[in-house]
């Protein structure tokens, strides 16, 4: 019997194993036509309609859109006017009351911001103003997202399209891809690169890189079409390399290098689709906003190469502006023109038909937009956030976030500081201590003496509670990963303790024996191994406890994640390595530098279970 | 049966030390509970209410060592507040609470202690084993109440020296730490002048003999018996992993079944059991009193 019914189980498991394997990645490749695609824009537009309870696209503009001006709006604001014929009057203005009071955002979220107005038809002076103050203020984001506003035609004194243009190509790694650091290109900013630069296509040097990265990024495609980002497939991605390859005329569903065992980018991107129309981050998960509002650009800037418009980012529906003369003098506005008849003939027919046409149109966009081209970009991490740009990119960051849980995720700046209770608590010390002298003095204890000790006393608490700092639970450990203005670098981070995995049943050790996988984080000048254990334990939610004093550099830790010293043996406790290296410092003191790479390890011999390095 | 008090000193120091050892190497709320209302409770039957500063000392005693532990101590899921980058938690303040009533109950205790076991009795218990320590232990347990009568009387004398003024308390401070110094001082001069007089009188030359006689009745031995059974239960369930209770990360009792449940009921009897006796023999007392 037992025998019987086991080889049922392993039957049945044979069974089961193919074809829950076989699901996900069916292959599922259509030749979508310029129907289906606006039927995927329109879904994704209805589940917005729906789920923000607005009648049409206008009252959505008017309605949730203008409430989430400067937070959620921006991305959406700028699809619909690429795609639609709408009024962005009230968005438009209430953005401007926003940024109006909007003090410290990041270089890339102001040049966010800059693209919105732009595309919301404004006139206002923002989109100038703030080029100065953004353009490099935040790494690779800066220079991209700083490109495309100069790329719709806002000009700037200290750089012109064509430094940062040099800047951008000079960043450009071996492979042929960008990232935000590392020494391999990264999908997501390879894409949102060649989306910025994709107006500079036919100048040489440019179309040699650009040729490279889509070389980087066709080798990289999936075999369902899509891509993934840091280990975890995703629709991001592939909305991203759309967009991007869209605005150099590369047809994502024709084109044989994006094309992977007959699924082309599209499929990879509609695998996420949910029955309500928006899209998921993950298979199998829920809605995703970002993910939703990325397919949404990216299938517009797909269904503008077919009709001949311009890329994502270049915003057709506002006045043009003078154009600066480097610019401007390869091309003439009766080649868009040529461009523009040319496409709109060819527009309504199946694009199976039409590829031989969309070939022109896209070498005609490519020229156009030479202008004013401006594509997809960096929605990924911005639209996730809202807020700025300069983290591991948002793959690393839903990634942590799915597997650390519980904690939502959000970019802050370092620098923000609550009032705080200090000034209650001093205030009760003082208060109790004059409440004591007028004790005193009724009760005729009027000497000089007991009220310079009362004095005393309360001086010594003021100063405790000055020297204490005393948050709450929800303000430490608020989930947020921290953006540092003054970053001089990266560095990671990992928490093992493999070393006594197994050896108790307590829930606190993980099975692998990882408590926090590899991690970067952003370092400023003189921070140390211990100060990134405490980011880490508030970003993360990790149990961290230390004995000693961190001012001083004298800092011990006793325990993370509930796991203590002396728990497994006389010789057991935490101790750390910075690039394998065991470092004979004290963690309070080890200043880090860029790339470093920490480890939290536990031992149970006093260190001669890992493999120490001196 | 006979008042507790007046039970054999062995069968006293058994109890004793039964008790105070559970109560110290189990640190399951339970357990404690029992201890210190036990202890609290036989300590104010005892003395009949009095004693009300020293109530307040243990008061402050609980309070201060409840609330220091969670300074020093950060493991503990329920995060509180952070301070200094450690978490201050929930669990280590339990802990706190749990680990500073054991201390006060074991104190009151000791306190009990100390009033039956007069030093004539704990001569008696150790005196065979080791007149030395012996000595050592009856001077050491002399030695608080000693030391604070002497106290009140040095700072008798300093008042009526004049050396305070009574509207200054720095002077007062000042003024009992001078007192400290000075008994500190006697104290240690005390107890060698003690040693001496007491070699010099022939102390532990000889088999040490008694003035009063401690018999050993029936009372005595089904009192040790009683002791030990319900000691023996109680630590069996200990030892079994019935009584445990974890405090960290989270609080969390191990199932305690059926030998769990005759552990606590047999530490409880143990706890409460001179607290039965000596109210049994007050109420005969009493009834006898009214017969008369």
């Amino acid at each position: 019997m037992k025998i019987k019914s086991l080889t049922g189980v392993i039957v049945s498991l044979l069974i089961t194993v193919p074809l829950t394997d076989t699901l996900p990645i069916k292959v599922n490749a259509q030749e979508y036509t310029v129907d289906e695609v606006n039927s995927l824009i329109d879904g994704i537009v209805d589940y917005k309609l729906t789920s923000s309870g607005a009648a049409d696209i206008q009252d959505w503009i008017n309605g949730s859109l203008t409430e989430g001006a400067g937070t959620t709006s921006e991305w959406y604001v700028i699809s619909l006017s690429q795609n639609y014929q709408a009024d962005f009057s009230s968005y438009e203005n209430a953005l401007s009351s926003y940024l109006a009071s909007d003090e410290g955002s990041s270089a890339a979220s102001m040049e966010k911001y800059a693209l919105a107005l732009s595309a919301a038809g404004s006139s206002n002076s923002y989109m100038e103003d703030i080029l100065d103050d953004s353009i490099g203020q935040q790494g690779i984001m800066s220079y991209i997202y700083g490109l495309h506003v100069l790329n719709n035609g806002y000009t700037c004194p200290d750089y012109s399209t064509g430094s940062v243009v040099d800047k951008l190509m000079s960043m450009q790694y071996d492979d042929g891809g960008w990232a935000l650091f590392g020494e391999y290109g990264d999908i997501d900013v390879t894409a949102m690169t060649i989306l910025a630069l994709s107006p500079y296509y036919s100048e040489p040097d440019v179309h040699d890189s650009i040729d490279r990265a889509v070389t980087f990024l066709s080798e990289r495609q999936q075999d369902n079409g899509g891509y993934q980002s840091f280990g975890t497939p995703n629709p991001e991605s592939a909305s991203q390399v759309l967009a991007a390859v869209s605005a150099i005329g590369i047809d994502g569903i024709h084109d044989e290098r994006f094309i992977k065992n007959g699924c082309n980018l599209i499929d990879g991107i509609v695998a996420y689709r949910l029955p309500d129309g928006s899209y998921s981050h993950t298979l199998g998960g829920d809605t995703n906003d970002t993910a939703t509002v990325q397919a949404l650009y990216s299938f517009i800037a797909y269904k503008r190469m077919t009709e001949g418009r311009s890329p994502i980012f270049v915003f057709d529906n506002r006045q043009p502006v003078s154009v600066n003369a480097e610019q401007s003098e390869s091309h003439s506005s009766s080649s868009q023109n040529n461009a523009d008849e040319k496409t709109s003939a060819t527009a309504n027919e199946k694009l199976t038909d039409a590829s031989a046409a969309s070939a022109t149109a896209a070498s005609t966009t490519v020229t156009s937009s030479k202008t004013t081209a401006i594509t997809t970009a960096a929605l990924h991490v911005t639209a996730f956030t809202s807020e700025t740009v300069s983290v591991p990119t948002a793959s690393t960051i839903i990634t942590t976030a799915v597997t650390t849980t519980h904690y939502s995720k959000k970019v802050t700046s370092s620098h923000e500081k609550k009032p705080g209770y200090k000034p209650y608590i001093i205030a009760a010390i003082g208060g109790a201590a004059v409440i004591l002298s007028l004790i005193l003095f009724l009760l005729k204890k009027r000497n000089l003496r007991n009220y310079l000790f009362i004095l005393l006393c309360a001086g010594a608490g003021i100063a405790v509670v000055m020297l204490t700092d005393i948050r709450s639970a929800d303000d430490y450990y608020n989930g947020n990963i921290v953006h540092k203005d003054n970053s001089v670098g990266t560095v990671s981070l990992e928490i093992r303790c493999d070393t006594i995995v197994g050896k108790s049943d307590s829930e606190y050790i993980p099975d692998d024996g990882t408590i926090l996988e590899v991690t970067d984080f952003e370092i400023e000048e003189g921070e140390t191994v211990f100060d990134i254990l405490n980011e880490a334990a508030q970003t993360y939610g990790i149990h961290v406890e230390n004995k000693g004093s961190s001012a001083h550099g004298m800092v011990y830790i006793a325990g993370i994640n509930y796991i203590y010293e002396y728990d497994f043996g006389d010789l057991s406790g935490w101790v750390y390595h910075v690039n394998g290296i065991t470092p004979s410092r004290n963690c309070g003191e080890y200043v880090l530098s860029d790339g470093d790479e920490i480890q939290w390890l536990y031992t149970c011999e006093l260190g001669h279970d890992l493999n120490e390095v001196y | 049966m006979i008042s507790f008090s007046n039970l054999n000193p062995a069968v006293i120091t058994v109890w004793f030390l039964s008790v105070s050892a559970i109560a110290m190497f189990c640190n399951h709320p339970v357990i404690t509970v029992l201890t210190t209302a036990g202890s609290v409770l036989f300590y104010i039957i005892r003395n009949k209410g009095g004693h009300f500063r020293s109530h307040l000392f243990f008061l402050l005693l609980f309070l201060i060592l409840s609330l220091a532990n969670p300074i020093v101590s950060h493991n503990g899921a329920t995060v509180l507040f952070v301070m200094n980058d450690n978490p201050v938690t929930l669990e280590s303040l339990l802990y706190g609470i749990n680990s500073s009533a054991m201390i006060v109950g074991v104190l009151y205790l000791l306190r009990s202690f100390t009033q039956i076991m007069t030093s004539e009795k704990l001569l008696y218990v150790t005196g065979r084993l080791s007149p030395k320590l012996s000595m050592i232990l009856s001077m050491a347990i002399r030695f608080v109440p000693l030391f604070s009568k002497q106290g009140q009387k040095v700072n008798d004398t300093q008042k009526v020296l004049g050396l305070y003024k009574d509207d200054n308390f720095i002077d007062d401070i000042k003024g009992r730490l001078r007192v400290f110094s000075i008994v500190s001082t006697w104290g240690l001069e005390n107890g060698i002048i003690t040693a001496d007089s007491m070699e010099a009188r022939g102390y532990g030359t000889g088999r040490r003999t008694q003035m009063t006689r401690f018999g050993f009745t029936f009372s005595d031995a089904s009192v040790l018996a009683a002791s030990l059974t319900l000691t023996a239960l109680c630590a069996a369930a200990i030892a079994a992993g019935k009584i445990a209770f974890t405090f960290y990360p989270k609080p969390e009792a191990a199932d305690c079944g059926i030998l769990g449940i005759v552990g606590f009921a047999a530490y409880a009897m143990l706890v409460f059991m001179p607290l039965f006796i000596e109210t049994e023999v007050k109420l005969r007392w009493n009834y006898l009193m009214s017969k008369m």
